[in-house]
């Protein structure tokens, strides 16, 4: 196992192609997909359903279902490149050095057997200790995802707890062998707001603490904001923008994230905000689309977007888009950019949550 | 905390049955008066009024309804269930002198459909879609699909008629010495007659639960774990395809019975089957009341501890 | 002016499993409400907050254990026959769900032209006009009349189920959820649409969701609900210009905001649970929680009390009204 460099990314992925097997044939489903997660790093994969965001995330564990595939790219992660790996020799990473948490606790954790009988399973998977060694280490990891009373919980069934307390569930069983990378996918979605932002903080605080890296996918740009140091848009099977999360907001350089940071509600918007709804919807066949997979919808469209597939280029040091008009500076709100303010926000920011960190743990 | 709350679950199940085998013997009861009185039935045709009527006194047959409900019922509880008309042995006598071949024959057989359903079910949903699938599937449906009675033939053709291998009928070979060989040997062709179509049943059941379970995403959530596909599988796969295989035992259980009347009948088999056929050939009604009796106590029995077995076996429906 | 009035509203539902256990879910606990022609209040709340609940019992969907709706006056409990049904149609439902809202055996026009045939708002003649205009006023073409549900986006589905909710005039509309089903990008067009469509036709709206952004954006007034009962209640923006109850403090602090500069801070986010509402705490529910909690919260239930400068908004917690706004 190669210990990675702070500069090192911890997950480096490139020219990712997934296709999947369907009633029409085979259909590419994600396609041209790169991107890298740096140490210690959130990085937000942003998209609505049908983006390619969940079958990303899969891919990388190996858990994609049996009528998909990988059909093009390379994961590096820690010296290895995952999609040539055997599910054995996947084994012997995913759980251990990736963890996923997944949306629905209750699905997600087997209603047959306790809470503490799968977070031991996890732990033995890949630490050689004694079943009972193994019960105190599941106490301890489900004490500090803040689980009242765990050694109750440990006997305890998925369907007793509550929405929250089964996530934080998958989040101890997650950490168990402390990961390098967590992938959380929609991990909060169906959880109530002040929990959410309890589950949000929690994963935050450990990804500080243990210089842990998070890729976090969710539909809620609100969170992305609050969670995600780097960003990805995703839309119909492709990575449209990738930049860090501070230039995301001020300065989109796509379509459609601009289009998605108009279209959403704050509460800390005017009352005379006007949210920009966008037309149409995503398209179905969308692997069908020669050009611009957006141009149905976009509101800067012209014949060129739909000639030729778009690729992704860089906008400047901090941008990446997939957009022929923003790359040739065509649309007036890709302004020039703000790379080494983001730089600074982000530092800062990382340097006062890591302060913030130490003082509560001191008290 | 989770024995306590499996404890109190069976204690109210066993509770509740009380009521419903109460409910059982009224309505036996109900249904033997319906068929007649039962001095009707052991009296000639040329009886007199008068000389009926004096021993439904004696009998105590002339007092009100729920009088004589309690009056069987109590004799009942003392394990008398009336006298055939036919052999004018005691009906418990009969039914215990038959239980034993037939639980034998049924018990064998869902033993051995469940061995081969189970595997077989299992297997065939992990391969789905492949051509093992198919053939397993295929496989089942054929037996589904064969009549009892079908198969019996044919296997006696073979193995009696033509090979003379298995021995035809009965349970022991007459004049012979017996013993558990022989009686195995008698055994071999009615249990596979009954397994035949219970198991093709089974494994198309088993098969489709399993391949529910295998959408699960909590599997997806166990191989994320890296604890590997056997286990995924073996561990929690299976042990949620305990619960659709309970339901299947708890359906199968009341058929220890009663399910081999067409195939005891073949291969004369000396069981229950065999006799409740000829008692309702015959109209003997002390007979069949009291085959009815215990089927519907059997079919109870077997709910609950269907039930029980749920509850050990999934969890979410012990704390009600 | 009033439109609907809802007077200490009680309703409670048995508890799932057990026979012998007598217990039941609070879902809506002492609540009364007003409502005003052409508003929209929404009514924002978590898991076991009630709010659907209490949609449901606003109109009529539902009977309260106790307690009284009325609508333009009229006790809804004590309507009958002619009276019912043409209040009934006054009031209209869309749901959360768009792919169980709308019978998949159904062609569009079968679900939109069966109330309006039942009520007589048409005749077979001109019933099919009538829904080709309604599907136009929802954005869809009059030929998805011909299709079946299936056919049609989540996006689309949610605009039949409000082509159906408008479908008979009716003068308020309840939206449970309305757009939490829905894309993100989609939400947009169907929030758009409620609003343009409140303001051609003069509807009341009651929107309930637990997302506070899309509630400001479309309501005049806000409910906050917590454990079956309002905690406060007020103009959309007052309730976050000037805060009082603690728990829609937490709710705002909460929600994430689009705003990398404007991060959450660890210590204004509750701690513990929500409770379960079949045995919610004493006194006032939010007290376990709460950063401001005193011994008295553990006794007494908190009443909606008007805010020193504002009639209008009310709030159920003492400490709270006597720290002044947070």
């Amino acid at each position: 196992m190669m210990a990675t460099g702070h500069n090192e990314p911890v997950l480096s992925v490139r020219d990712l192609a997934i296709s999947f097997k369907t009633e029409q044939g085979e259909r590419i489903l994600l396609r041209d997909a790169s991107f890298e997660v740096k140490r210690g790093e959130v990085l937000g994969i942003v998209g609505e359903s049908g983006s390619g965001k969940s079958i990303t995330a899969l891919s990388l564990m190996g858990l994609l279902p049996v009528s998909g595939r990988v059909s093009h790219g390379e994961a590096w992660f820690e010296g290895q490149d995952l999609f040539t790996l055997s599910p054995r020799q996947l084994d012997r990473i995913r759980g251990k050095r990736i963890a996923m948490i997944f949306q629905d606790a209750l699905t997600s954790l087997n209603p047959v057997f306790t809470i503490g009988n799968q977070i031991v399973e996890g732990i033995r998977a890949h630490q050689d200790i004694s079943k009972a060694q193994a019960t105190q280490q599941a106490a301890q990891l489900l004490s500090r995802v803040g689980m009242a009373d765990p050694d109750n919980v440990l006997g305890q069934y998925a369907h007793m707890l509550s929405g929250g307390m089964r996530q934080r569930a998958m989040i101890a069983m997650a950490l168990a062998s402390e990961p390098a990378l967590i992938i959380a996918d929609e991990a909060t979605s169906s959880l109530d707001v002040t929990i959410q932002a309890q589950i949000m903080h929690l994963l935050r605080e450990l990804s500080l603490e243990r210089d842990m890296s998070v890729l976090l996918i969710t539909h809620d740009i609100g969170l992305i904001a609050q969670m995600a140091d780097k960003v990805i848009v995703m839309y119909a099977g492709e990575i449209v923008e990738n930049t860090d999360v501070f230039t995301l907001f001020e300065a989109p350089g796509h379509p459609y994230t601009r289009a998605l940071l108009e279209t959403v509600p704050s509460i800390e918007d005017d009352k005379d905000r006007e949210l920009q709804a966008i037309p149409g919807v995503v398209p179905e066949d969308y692997d069908a689309i020669s050009g611009c997979r957006f141009a149905g919808r976009c509101a800067y469209v012209e014949p060129k977007c739909r000639e030729s597939r778009q690729i992704m280029l860089p906008l400047d040091k901090c941008r990446q888009v997939r957009c022929i008009r923003a790359q040739n500076n065509e649309l007036e709100f890709v302004h020039s950019t703000q790379c080494e303010a983001s730089k600074i926000a982000l530092a800062r920011r990382k340097q006062e949550a890591k302060a913030k960190l130490s003082e509560r743990l001191r008290t | 905390m989770n024995r306590g709350g499996l404890l109190r679950y069976i204690l109210k199940r066993l509770l509740i049955a009380v009521p419903v085998l109460i409910g059982i013997t009224l309505i036996d009861y109900l249904l033997m008066n319906l068929a007649g009185n039962p001095i009707d039935m052991l009296i000639g045709p040329r009886v007199t009024e008068a000389a009926k009527a004096a021993k439904m006194a004696e009998l105590g047959l002339d007092q009100p309804f729920l009088v004589c409900y309690w009056l069987w019922l109590t004799e009942l509880m003392r394990g008398n269930m009336g006298y055939s008309l036919m052999t004018y042995q005691p009906v418990t006598q009969m039914i215990a002198q038959n239980l034993s071949p037939t639980l034998l024959l049924m018990g064998t057989s869902m033993l051995l459909s469940f061995l081969i359903s189970i595997p077989l079910g299992i297997y065939s949903a992990l391969k789905q879609y492949t051509l093992r699938d198919y053939a397993i599937v295929g496989t089942a449906f054929l037996f589904i699909s064969i009549p009892g009675f079908f198969l019996a033939l044919v296997l006696v053709y073979l193995f009696s008629t033509k090979l003379g291998w298995l021995p035809s009928s009965g349970m022991k070979t007459l004049g012979g010495a017996g013993g558990m060989l022989d009686t195995l040997r008698h055994m071999i062709m009615p249990v596979l007659v009954l397994a035949a179509s219970v198991t093709g049943s089974n494994i198309r059941y088993i098969r489709s639960s399993m391949l529910e379970i295998l959408q699960q995403p909590y599997l997806r959530t166990a191989e994320g774990k890296g604890i590997g596909r056997f286990k995924v599988i073996g561990k929690h796969a299976f042990r949620n395809a305990m619960i659709p295989i309970v339901t299947l035992i708890g359906l199968q259980l009341p058929m220890l019975l009663g399910g081999a009347v067409v195939v005891e009948q073949i291969f004369s088999w000396p069981g229950l089957g065999l006799m409740t056929m000829s008692a309702i050939l015959n109209r003997d009604f002390p007979v069949i009341m009291g085959v009815s009796l215990l089927a519907a106590i059997a079919v109870l029995m077997a709910n609950i501890i269907t039930d029980i077995l749920y509850a050990i076996v999934d969890p979410t429906i012990r704390y009600d | 002016m009033t439109l609907l009035r809802a007077e200490n509203l009680y309703r409670t539902f048995p508890a799932a499993g057990g026979f012998a256990r007598r217990k039941r879910v609070r879902a809506v606990t002492d609540i009364s409400l007003t409502m005003y022609e052409n508003e929209t209040l929404g009514l924002v709340g978590e898991s076991g907050s009630g709010k659907s609940t209490l949609g449901r019992l606003l109109i009529g969907l539902d009977q309260p254990d106790s307690g009284t709706v009325y609508y333009r006056g009229q006790d809804l409990s004590q309507l009958k026959g002619q009276d019912k049904k043409r209040v009934r149609t006054e009031m209209q439902i869309v749901f959360q769900d768009p792919w169980a809202s709308l019978n998949p055996r159904k062609r569009i026009y079968d679900i939109l032209s069966a109330p309006l045939l039942y009520h007589n708002y048409a005749t077979k003649a001109d019933v099919g006009t009538k829904v080709a205009a309604l599907l136009e006023k929802v954005g869809l073409s009059p030929e998805s009349s011909e299709r079946y549900p299936h056919e049609f986006s989540g996006g689309q589905r949610q605009r039949i189920g409000i082509a159906r909710a408008l479908s008979l005039n009716p003068a308020v509309i309840v939206c449970d959820e309305p757009v939490s089903a829905l894309d993100v990008s989609i939400q947009a067009q169907i929030l758009n649409l409620l609003q343009e469509l409140q303001d051609e036709y003069n509807l009341t709206l009651l929107f309930i969701s637990h997302g506070l952004a899309s509630i400001k954006y479309l309501s005049d007034r806000i409910a906050v609900m917590y454990l079956g009962r309002i905690v406060e209640i007020a103009g959309a923006e007052k309730l976050f210009s000037s805060t009082y109850h603690p728990y829609t403090r937490a709710l705002i602090m909460s929600s994430p905001v689009p705003d990398p500069y404007r991060r959450q801070e660890p210590e204004a986010l509750l701690s513990g649970e929500i409770p379960s509402n079949i045995d919610p705490p004493s006194g006032c529910h939010f007290h376990p929680r709460c950063p401001l909690a005193e011994d008295s919260c553990r006794r007494e239930i908190p009443q909606l009390t008007p805010v020193p400068d504002d009639l209008t908004h009310l709030v159920a917690c003492p400490i709270a009204l006597a720290g002044g706004g947070l």
